[in-house]
């Protein structure tokens, strides 16, 4: 066993030996499910994760400045590198995996480690065909490399969530706003709060602006000179906006207990539709969502997958991963003190903007920290 | 008697003037050697307290990193450049001197914009039909980070700025700014507003020491007498 190791990191003690022989047990039910090996840079130009992921990137990965090529950063995950990869590919569909170090600023008092052994593997399809198929598939597999560990898998699916708030009896600029938050609990609730007592709002004049309901252009022209990227049009449009939706389709009491409901559904997978189920009605696109389950839960049974055993939270992964949107799933060790052995989901919306495809583009991938499993 | 406290001061300006007031005011005053323009001083009657001039924005982290023992400079200052401040460094004192307010500033013409709800949204709005994000200007990039990810926003740009960030926005860099102010009187000439919750820190100038050596020499006679100095009114 040998090991060079950084000044103030973590200890992450690696047996070379056994690592050699997960990598090539992983790499060989990867090539009997026909997965390729593809290799991408660790070196990544800032600006266009910076544009996907905000700000918060430079709170969690490794920035690094570069007078000729701007700024760059350490792949902090393998996801967007594979998906680039992908896209300048031109291939209509692949499944690709990547082994390699991936890095992420950690706090002090994390127990995971700033440096990373991860393989990662993705799915893509442009046609998005058969999605709960892929998803089921992506799962079994980890479930294959993790086979002789004991593991607790918990797993949701953010298009139930969705699509109870597409069901909501309101307008289409509040679901929006919803939609957009539903990754950011403490401002979710706020603004269900808001939509759904629209006189509240005006008391607190909180959120949606104070604004006086006559006079919005006398008060623009009273405040100065007009500059920036605002116009004097775009605040008297929102203005107008936001008075219309305030008095206007407010969320109704029922409509705002439904979602909350629907948040809290923790069970069994096994049970979660029969809960949904009592929760929704009959109603049609939330019904459609919970139809996903269960043919996802259908064939997951089919994979010997145990559902009792097997956790389902419909916000899971909402407050960490923030580009997932549809199904997705967390492998923990019993018994240890260690962060997920792997986690992973569908991130469709992310692929159809980067491709700029809205029509069905799918990908689901997942990471397995395989320095953790030599470990074990 | 043990070896040389070493304090950090800031080099110039208002500041500067400031510090040599409040020593002043402890019998602790503060002679020039050497040249005019050289960056030496000292203490007339204290042989055991070194005075150090250096930039204000580099105390802090020349008291982190130990090579100065102690430092006075903005807090604003402190927290910005030292993120592991609580863990590194101990605040001995806040001085009712250097009072400014790190604050979110935008266009006052922007009357439907009074919260960090309202710049979210409209931030939100930009990126949609523009696809790119709302641009901040500021010197303080953490602090202003940190309290947008406590806070939630998200579809914002950091943009850095050294000085004149009032004028960001009139020079097409950035769309909002986060500043430092002490009358407002700069951001209402040049037709900017803050935002009703946009109050990111409270800054005062601070006395402050690196951890490692209070506990280490907290049996020093020279620093337990200054500290007892300096630390109270």
């Amino acid at each position: 066993m040998f090991e060079l190791e950084s000044k103030g990191q973590k200890k992450n003690n690696i047996d070379l030996v056994r690592l050699d022989s997960e990598k090539k047990r992983i790499f060989k039910i990867f090539e009997k499910s026909k997965l390729i090996e593809v290799h991408v840079p660790s070196l990544l130009n800032a600006s266009e994760l910076l544009d996907l992921y905000g700000e918060d990137l430079r709170l969690r990965a490794y920035t690094t400045s570069d007078p000729v090529l701007g700024e760059q950063v350490l792949r902090p995950d393998f996801t967007l590198p594979i998906l680039m990869y992908f896209l300048g590919s031109g291939r209509k569909e692949a499944k690709y995996f990547c082994l390699g170090n991936i890095w992420r600023r950690q706090k002090v008092s994390s127990i995971i480690p700033s440096e990373q052994l991860q393989v990662g593997f993705e799915f893509f399809d442009k046609s998005g065909n058969e999605k709960v198929v892929r998803d089921v598939e992506a799962y079994l597999l980890v479930m294959k490399i993790l086979k002789k560990f004991k593991v607790r898998a918990v797993t949701g699916d953010l298009q139930i969530l969705t699509s109870a708030i597409n069901e909501l009896n309101t307008s289409e600029y509040k679901k929006n706003a919803l939609k957009r938050h539903i990754w950011r609990p403490k401002k979710f609730k706020r603004l269900i709060e808001l939509f759904s007592n629209s006189r509240m709002a005006f008391q607190k004049k909180s959120i949606l602006g104070d604004f006086d309901k006559f006079s919005v252009e006398k008060s623009i022209n009273k405040s100065g000179p007009i500059f920036g990227i605002r116009t004097k049009r775009d605040i008297v449009e929102r203005t107008d906006l936001l008075k219309k939706e305030l008095f206007e389709n407010p969320i109704k009491t029922v409509d705002k207990s439904f979602i909350e409901k629907v948040q809290s559904v923790h069970s069994s997978l096994g049970d979660a539709p029969k809960i949904l189920k009592s929760i929704s009605e009959g109603s049609k696109k939330f019904s459609l969502a919970i139809d996903n389950l269960e043919k996802r839960i259908e064939l997951l049974k089919a994979g010997n997958i145990n559902l009792k055993e097997t956790e389902f939270m419909v916000t899971y992964g909402m407050t960490t991963l923030e580009y997932y949107d549809g199904f997705v799933f967390s492998f923990q060790v019993k018994n240890k003190r260690l962060p997920p052995v792997a986690q992973g989901g569908r991130y469709d919306s992310l692929c159809q903007t980067l491709a700029k495809n809205k029509n069905g583009f799918g990908a689901i991938g997942s990471m397995i920290r395989i320095d953790f499993l030599q470990k074990i | 008697m043990g070896s040389l406290v070493r304090i950090g001061i800031p080099s110039k300006g208002r500041l500067k003037s400031s510090v040599e007031k409040f020593f002043r005011t402890k019998s602790l005053d503060l002679i020039k050697n050497g040249l005019e323009r050289e960056y030496v001083l000292n203490f007339e009657n204290r042989t055991d307290i070194q005075p150090v001039l250096m930039n204000a924005s580099d105390i802090p982290l020349e008291v982190r990193k130990g090579n100065i023992d102690l430092g006075i400079t903005g807090k604003d200052l402190l927290y910005e450049k030292v993120s592991d401040w609580s863990k590194t460094v101990v605040e001995i004192r806040q001085l009712n001197f250097g009072l400014a307010n790190l604050v979110i500033a935008l266009p006052r013409f922007w009357v439907d914009v009074n919260t960090l709800d309202d710049l979210d949204d409209i931030a939100h709005f930009y990126r949609k039909k523009s696809s790119k994000r709302l641009k901040i200007a500021t010197k303080y990039q953490n602090l202003v980070r940190e309290f947008f990810v406590t806070r939630e926003l998200v579809d914002y740009q950091i943009v850095e700025s050294q000085g004149a960030t009032e004028g960001a926005i009139k020079n097409g860099l950035a769309d909002v700014i986060a500043d430092i102010t002490s009358t407002g009187e700069t951001l209402m000439q040049n037709n900017l507003k803050l935002l009703d919750d946009g109050l990111i820190l409270k800054s005062s100038a601070t006395i402050f020491a690196n951890k490692d050596y209070i506990e280490k020499n907290k049996n020093s006679e020279s620093l337990k007498d200054f500290l007892r100095l300096i630390g109270s009114d």
